[in-house]
C-alpha cells in the first residue's frame, strides 16, 4: 500500500510537469529539450530555501529557512524570467532543430555549471535535508504524512489540468494551434508569433518548476544524477502515449508510462549482477515507445481534438481537403498531409 | 600528462570534473604558450571534425539532424575497446571501430530514418532522440555504466614547431587529413561523390535522373557510420576513459561544429570544426577547462542567431528545417 501511495503521488508530480512540456510542444509546437532543467531548478531551490544554511563540507545558495509553500511560489518565480531569457533568444528566429539544438545547448552547460560550481548546489554531491515539509505545523505523524503529499499533490494537479484546460479552449489556446499547425498562415491573420510562443515557454517551464518544487518534498535530496538531459525523453514518451495537446490524455499518458513502465521492470533480476539492469530496461522501453508512438499513432491514444478540422472529424469538408474519419484524422495528425507546413518557404 | 589533461577538455558531458587547470603563462611565455595551445586545439579540432563530418553527411543526403549521432561514436568506441581486447592491435581496433560504426549507421539509416521519411523532419528528429537512449541504455546493460579506457601507449610529447605534442595526437590530427582528404577526392572525383551532391540537393530530381538515390542514401550513410565510428575511437582515445554517454556528451559539440559550418555542406563543416575546436581550446586555456561546453552554447547561440546557416554564406535568415 505505502509502495502504491508513493507511486501514485510519482505520477501525479511528473503529470504536472507532462503539462508544462505539453504546453510547450504539444500546444506551441516547439520542441524543447530543456524543460527538465527547470524541474531540477525548481527541487533544488525549493531545498535550498527550506532547509537553511549548509554545514562545512556542504555548500549551497540562499540557504533560508522559508516555509515549504513560499519556497515553492518564490522557486517558480524565480524560473519564470530564466525561462523567459532562454525563450526570448531561442524563440526569435529559430525553429524545430535550430530550436532544440539551442535548449540542448542550455540544458548542457545548466548540467555542467551545476555539477561543477559547487558553491551553488554541492556539486556532483547534491543536497539534501528537506524531510517532510510541513508535517510539523499540521501535525502529521511520519505515517500520515504520505497520505498528505499524495492528497497535495492531486490537488495541484487538478488544479493545473482545470485551468489548462480552461485555456486549452480559450482564444489563447486556439491561437496557439493555429501558430502550431502554420506560422505563416496565423502570422497573416494578425497573430503574434513570438508573443504567444513566448508565454507558452514561459508557462511550460513554470508548470515544470511547480512539479519540480513538489518532486523536492518528495525526493528530499537532489544531485545532478537524477537530472540527465535525456529525463526529459520520459515526459515526451507520456505527452505521446497521452495525445499531443490533449490535457487531460497527457495525464492519462503520464500514469500509463510512469506505472505501468515501473511495474513492468519492476521484477526484472539484476541481470550479471549489474543492478543497472532494471532501469536500463526501463529507458529502453521508453525510447522504443517515443519511436513507435511516432510512427504508428502520433495522436497518441486520446488525440487532441481541438483544431482538427471539421473535415478530418468524419464531416464533410472541403474539396481537396483529407478524407474523414479515423484515417483523415491520422492523416491530419501526422502532418501527412503537409498541413500547410512551410516546407517549401524553407530557406535554403 | 598533458595528452591526459587536454584530453579532458575535449568532450563535453561527464569528464571535466577532475580536469586540473593548465599552469598558468608567465607573460614572457605568453607566445609560446599561445602557440601551444594552437596545437592543442587543432588536435581537438581534428577529432571533432571527423564526428561533424560524418553528421554533415548524414543530414546532406537525409536532411535530418540526427539526435543519434553520438551513440554512432559510442559504439565505435566499444567496438574498439573489444577488438584491443581481442587483438591488442592499435591499427585492428581502429579498422574494427570504422567498420561496426558504418554498419550501426546503414541500420540507424534502413530501420529508423528510411522509415519516417515523408514525415516532416522534427518528427524524425524526436524519433532519433528515441533511438539515443535505446542505444545507451542497451550498450549500459551489455558493458555497464562504469568507465573504461583502453591502454594505448601516448608516447611523450615533443616538439613539432611550436607546438607540443604527443605521437598519439599527432596520429590523430594526421588521420583526420587523410579522412578530410578521401572524403574530398570521393565527392569531388568519383562517380558516386558526384550523385551524393546530386541526391543532396534534391533526391526527387536525382531519381528521376536515374541515380539510384536509395542506394546512395544508404552508401552515405554508412561511410557517415565508418567516420562517426571511428571519431568514437578517437575521442575515447583521446579523453583516456569513456562510458555509454561518451557519444552523447559529445553531441553539442559536434552540432555546434556542423551548424557553424552550415549543416549539410561537408567542406563548411570541416571548417566549422577547425574554428570550433580552437575556440573551445583557447577559451578552455584562458579561463577555466571545465566551462568549454559554455562557451560551445555561446558560440552556437551567436551562430544560430547571426549565421544560421554557416559562417560561409552570407545573410541572416530565419531558419527551419
Amino acid at each position: 500500500m505505502t509502495y502504491w501511495i508513493s507511486i501514485v503521488t510519482e505520477a501525479c508530480i511528473f503529470s504536472i510537469m507532462a503539462q508544462g512540456l505539453n504546453v510547450i510542444w504539444g500546444w506551441a509546437g516547439d520542441f524543447d529539450l530543456a524543460l527538465y532543467g527547470y524541474v531540477a531548478l525548481g527541487v533544488y531551490l525549493t531545498i535550498a530555501m527550506t532547509t537553511g544554511p549548509p554545514s562545512a563540507p556542504t555548500e549551497y545558495i540562499l540557504g533560508w529557512h522559508l516555509p515549504y509553500l513560499v519556497a515553492v511560489l518564490l522557486a517558480v518565480l524565480i524560473v519564470l524570467p530564466i525561462a523567459a531569457i532562454v525563450g526570448a533568444v531561442a524563440l526569435r528566429n529559430l525553429r524545430e532543430i535550430y530550436f532544440a539544438i539551442t535548449t540542448l545547448g542550455v540544458i548542457s552547460v545548466l548540467y555542467v555549471i551545476v555539477q561543477i560550481d559547487t558553491s551553488l548546489f554541492n556539486g556532483f554531491n547534491g543536497i539534501a535535508g528537506l524531510v517532510t515539509p510541513m508535517a510539523g505545523p499540521l501535525g502529521l505523524s511520519y505515517n500520515n504524512y504520505k497520505y498528505f503529499l499524495l492528497a497535495l499533490c492531486a490537488v495541484v494537479l487538478l488544479i493545473v489540468v482545470f485551468a489548462l484546460q480552461r485555456l486549452s479552449s480559450s482564444p489563447y489556446g486556439r491561437a496557439m494551434r493555429s501558430i502550431r499547425d502554420n506560422e505563416e498562415a496565423a502570422a497573416a491573420f494578425g497573430r503574434n508569433i513570438f508573443r504567444s510562443k513566448l508565454i507558452a515557454y514561459v508557462m511550460g517551464a513554470g508548470l515544470a518548476a511547480l512539479g519540480g518544487s513538489l518532486f523536492a518534498a518528495y525526493l528530499g535530496a537532489f544531485n545532478p544524477s537524477a537530472w540527465a538531459p535525456q529525463e526529459i525523453l520520459t515526459l515526451y514518451a507520456a505527452v505521446l502515449v497521452g495525445g499531443r495537446g490533449n490535457v487531460r490524455g497527457v495525464v492519462a499518458g503520464t500514469f500509463i508510462v510512469y506505472i505501468g513502465f515501473i511495474e513492468l521492470t519492476r521484477y526484472l533480476p539484476n541481470v550479471g549482477g549489474r543492478t543497472e539492469f532494471g532501469p536500463s530496461v526501463r529507458q529502453i522501453l521508453i525510447g522504443a515507445m517515443i519511436v513507435l508512438m511516432l510512427k504508428y499513432r502520433p495522436q497518441g491514444i486520446f488525440p487532441d481534438r481541438h483544431g482538427v478540422p471539421r473535415s478530418a472529424r468524419g464531416g464533410p469538408g472541403p474539396p481537396g481537403a483529407p478524407g474523414g474519419g479515423w484515417r483523415g484524422r491520422l492523416a491530419l495528425l501526422a502532418g501527412r498531409s503537409n498541413r500547410g507546413r512551410p516546407e517549401e518557404s524553407v530557406s535554403s | 600528462m598533458v595528452a591526459a589533461e587536454r584530453g579532458l577538455a575535449t568532450c563535453s558531458l561527464g569528464h571535466w570534473l577532475s580536469s586540473a587547470a593548465l599552469a598558468p603563462a608567465s607573460r614572457e611565455h605568453s607566445l609560446h604558450q599561445f602557440l601551444l595551445y594552437i596545437g592543442f586545439g587543432i588536435v581537438t579540432a581534428s577529432v571533432l571534425s571527423l564526428s561533424a563530418v560524418a553528421l554533415t553527411l548524414q543530414y546532406a543526403v537525409s536532411r535530418v539532424a540526427n539526435l543519434a549521432h553520438g551513440e554512432l561514436l559510442t559504439i565505435g568506441a566499444y567496438a574498439a575497446y573489444e577488438f584491443l581486447r581481442w587483438t591488442h592491435s592499435v591499427p585492428i581496433a581502429a579498422l574494427g571501430s570504422a567498420l561496426v560504426g558504418g554498419l550501426a549507421g546503414i541500420a540507424m539509416n534502413l530501420g529508423l530514418i528510411e522509415r519516417f521519411a515523408g514525415r516532416p523532419p522534427i518528427v524524425t528528429v524526436i524519433a532519433t532522440l528515441g533511438v539515443s537512449l535505446v542505444v545507451q541504455n542497451i550498450l549500459i546493460i551489455i558493458f555497464g555504466a562504469a568507465s573504461v579506457g583502453y591502454s594505448i601507449n601516448q608516447g611523450s610529447p615533443h616538439h613539432i614547431g611550436p607546438f607540443l605534442l604527443t605521437n598519439a595526437e599527432i596520429l590523430v590530427t594526421l588521420s583526420a587529413l587523410a579522412v578530410a582528404t578521401a572524403l574530398y577526392l570521393l565527392l569531388q572525383r568519383t562517380k558516386f561523390g558526384k550523385a551524393l551532391r546530386a541526391v543532396s540537393d534534391n533526391r526527387e530530381l536525382a531519381r528521376a535522373s536515374g541515380i539510384p538515390a536509395q542506394h546512395v542514401v544508404t552508401a552515405t550513410w554508412g561511410i557517415a557510420g565508418l567516420i562517426a565510428g571511428f571519431a568514437g575511437f578517437v575521442l575515447a582515445e583521446t579523453i583516456g576513459t569513456f562510458n555509454p554517454s561518451l557519444g552523447f556528451g559529445y553531441l553539442l559539440i559536434t552540432l555546434t561544429a556542423a551548424v557553424a559550418g552550415g549543416l549539410g555542406r561537408p567542406y563548411g563543416t570541416l571548417i566549422g570544426a577547425l574554428l570550433v575546436g580552437l575556440v573551445l581550446e583557447l577559451a578552455g586555456a584562458y579561463s577555466n577547462a571545465s566551462y568549454q561546453v559554455a562557451f560551445a552554447l555561446a558560440v552556437l547561440v551567436l551562430l544560430l542567431l547571426f549565421r544560421p546557416n554557416g559562417l560561409l554564406v552570407a545573410g541572416r535568415q530565419v531558419s527551419r528545417s
